[in-house]
């Protein structure tokens, strides 16, 4: 059986099942032995009686047939006979009897064995249920034998009643016990209730959470046990919430620090690319370096400042309408890449949603300026709108990104191919633009292919309104970011891209 | 513009100082330095430069109380330099009375870039009549506005902004066209630019700036000049 409460509820119930029924049928049998013994005591009694009341009568001749014993007795011993019948056997096994029902032979034979050999009475109960008599037996002088049938109906229905009270009491008691059972089965799983759901509330992160300690029972050495894991598992993850928090803090600093003697570097070097006209050709080259190594630093610097920012919290998002459309074109515009992006807009020419503006362009940027860098021409920047969702892909015909590179693309500092590091960024920029299209309640996802070329894509969800100021933008499937009913739309530009590629096989 | 412009750099950092000097002398400017803020406010009632740079974290007296000082009686154009981008710093900074902000570390051009925009608001005469807007006239030539007869003190950039609104009473202006018109950000300029300028404006010309009947918010747009009949 499975469970604890049916199990203690059943052990209940067949333990006082065993109980009742050995209580009942004990007293049972000793009363009803008590009740048969009686009425053959008061059988023999009687007989006793109508004997001695037929034998002092003078009433029965010398010689008597059983039809002279049976007139006899009813004649004489009326009132001591009862309701019991009368059944007189003589000499060759004539007999008379009161009942039609009873003969000589309805006399028991052992009880006919006993009789013939003394004067005493003697009896024996016959039948069981409802046909059960005491018969009483007794050789008369010079006559014949005398049985007398004194039934016990009486008694026997008695019994019956007793039988049944008891049976109805145990079942009864039975019932109750199982209602015990049920009671307490449940005073015994409540504390274990109680810690199964403290339980889960720490599974869910309510590390807080605590057992009472009351009673001094097996579940309060439980409970102990549990405040004792939970007050250790509290204090291991606040070690490294602050552990954490003050590495943030660190890079936050360091970055922080690193800001003003970058700002000298970076204006000082500048300054020197614009003024080379004294240098030699040696001296150019080693200001140019300077001035777009300095500015490289300045950037990973940002982009290290912007992630302790989204580690420090949720930044604050400046809503505005846009049509991203508008956007990507000015983002191109803004970094001189005009001429070597294609855009495609949907349908309309124009995808409006709310956004941040400034987080849509550095995602948009980071997205084109990875194409750029690591890709290979032509790259294309498709703009598409659906009911739920607008996307922005940035599609590549470059090499492709390896399968095992795709999964770890969007982690801090991963680089795909270490020997790309010289030309490219600080390693935080997919992280820095998946984090922004986030906080949109959109993602960046990516497809690529070997050979054919790698696909970004960045969705938002396409909005009416910006949201609440309270509400959290419900995050949207990264699998599928446009749904089913939005792909339409969609699937002739894509067709258009997988055609051109192949083209340029 | 023409004449060399006099700028006040005020940076507490020895290299930085010297190194934005170098990039405003390059570009034709005459720079003069200060380490604090004490020092900046002297310097500025000394000599009145053409426009103020102002890093925002100083010693003693900070960048925003220098701001504050400044603009008790002067409204020269003021760049802000900071820390980043989205510190309260910037909030700040124009609710002093900055005009225009530069976050480090910057891009020389981009430096180079705001000087030049917020030095022509300062030094070129509008053409154009004078305009009338209720109470109010704005007269683009000898960049002055009146407020029913009395004079209101209006820095360049906010002289503009109330131009631009009043050319064209009850157009709807976004926060981008104005970034555009005013401050020549052609891409995504901070709309706090805007924000806290018509602000500071409403502060000026509006009878109770709590409750603003001339510049008017258009929720989810921008903002629109009303003449009151």
């Amino acid at each position: 059986m499975k469970g604890l409460r049916p199990r203690l509820v059943a052990t209940f119930a067949a333990v006082t099942a065993v109980t009742a029924g050995a209580l009942a049928a004990t007293s049972y049998f000793v009363v009803r032995d008590a009740v048969l013994d009686r009425a053959a005591e008061d059988a023999i009694d009687g007989a006793q009686a109508v004997v001695a009341e037929v034998v002092a009568s003078g009433q029965l001749p010398a010689g008597a047939t059983p039809g002279d014993v049976r007139a006899a007795v009813a004649r004489v011993a009326a009132a001591a006979l009862g309701d019991a019948d009368v059944v007189a056997v003589g000499a060759g096994e004539t007999f008379d009897s009161t009942s039609v029902s009873l003969s000589a032979s309805s006399v028991p034979r052992s009880l006919r064995d006993t009789v013939g050999g003394g004067n005493e009475l003697s009896w024996v109960r016959t039948g069981t249920g409802r046909g059960d008599h005491v018969v009483v037996g007794g050789q008369l002088p010079d006559g014949p034998q005398l049985y007398l049938f004194f039934p016990l109906a009486d008694e026997v229905a008695d019994l019956e009643v007793l039988r049944n009270v008891l049976a109805l009491a145990g079942a009864g008691l039975v019932a109750v016990s199982a209602l015990v059972g049920v009671g307490a089965a449940s005073g015994l799983l409540r504390p274990l209730r109680r810690a199964r759901v403290a339980a889960h509330r720490v599974e869910v992160g309510l590390l807080r959470t605590r057992l009472p300690e009351e009673g001094r029972d097996e579940f309060t050495d439980l409970a102990r046990a549990f405040n004792r894991m939970a007050d250790a598992l509290e204090r291991t993850v606040g070690d490294l919430r602050s552990l954490e928090a003050s590495h943030r803090r660190f890079v936050s600093d360091v970055s922080h620090e690193l800001r003003t003697p970058l700002t000298a570097l970076t204006t000082a070097a500048d300054v020197l690319e614009a003024n080379t006209a004294g240098l030699n050709d040696t001296g150019r080259r080693a200001a140019r370096l300077l001035a777009v190594e300095s500015r490289r630093l300045a950037s990973m610097v940002e982009d290290l400042m912007e992630i302790s920012r989204f580690d420090a919290g949720v930044p604050a998002m400046a809503w505005e309408q846009v049509d991203l459309v508008r956007l990507v074109v000015g983002a191109l515009e803004a970094r001189n890449w005009t001429g070597r992006v294609e855009v495609d807009a949907p349908p309309g020419g124009v995808a409006t949603t709310w956004a941040d503006p400034r987080r849509a362009d550095a995602v948009v940027a980071n997205l084109v300026g990875n194409a750029l860098r690591h890709g290979a021409p032509p790259v294309r920047v498709e703009v598409a709108s659906g009911r739920r969702a607008v996307e922005v892909s940035v599609v590549d015909a470059g090499p492709g990104i390896p399968a095992e590179h795709l999964a770890h693309l969007f982690d801090r500092f991963y680089k795909a191919d270490p020997s790309r590091s010289a030309g490219g960024g600080s390693g935080l920029g997919l992280a820095i633009a998946r984090e922004n299209a986030r906080l949109h309640g959109g993602d960046v996802s990516v497809v690529s292919e070997r050979g054919l070329g790698t696909r970004f894509t960045f969705t938002l969800p396409r909005r009416a309104a910006p949201p609440g100021a309270d509400e959290t933008p419900p995050p949207l499937a990264v699998a599928d970011p446009l749904p089913a009913g939005d792909r339409a739309e969609t699937t002739a530009v894509h067709d258009v891209v997988v055609t051109r590629r192949r083209r340029g096989q | 513009m023409g004449a060399v412009s006099s700028i006040l750099l005020v940076e507490d950092d020895a290299s930085v100082r010297e190194a934005v000097a170098l990039a405003l002398e390059g570009d034709g400017h005459r720079v003069e330095t200060a380490v604090s803020g004490e020092e900046a406010l002297g310097r500025w009632r000394r000599s009145r430069p053409d426009l103020i740079l102002l890093d925002v974290m100083l010693p003693g007296t900070d960048g925003l109380e220098v701001c504050r000082q400044v603009r008790r009686d002067d409204q020269v154009p003021i760049i802000m330099l900071t820390a980043r981008s989205d510190a309260i710093d910037v909030v700040l900074g124009l609710e002093s009375g900055a005009d225009d902000y530069v976050t480090k570390p910057f891009e020389t051009r981009v430096l180079l870039a705001r000087v030049k925009a917020v030095l022509r608001r300062h030094a070129a005469p509008q053409h154009g009549r004078a305009l009338r807007a209720g109470d109010l006239i704005v007269d683009p030539g000898a960049m002055t506005v009146t407020k029913a007869g009395a004079d209101v003190a209006l820095t360049p950039t906010e002289f503009k902004l109330l131009y631009e609104l009043a050319r064209r009473p009850g157009q709807v202006f976004t926060r981008a066209m104005l970034l555009e018109q005013v401050w020549d950000y052609t891409y995504l300029g901070d709309s706090r630019l805007v924000d806290v300028c018509v602000q500071r404006l409403r502060a000026k010309v509006e009878d109770d700036p709590a409750h603003p009947r001339m510049i008017q918010t258009v929720r989810g747009a921008g903002y629109k000049l009303v003449v009151q009949p």
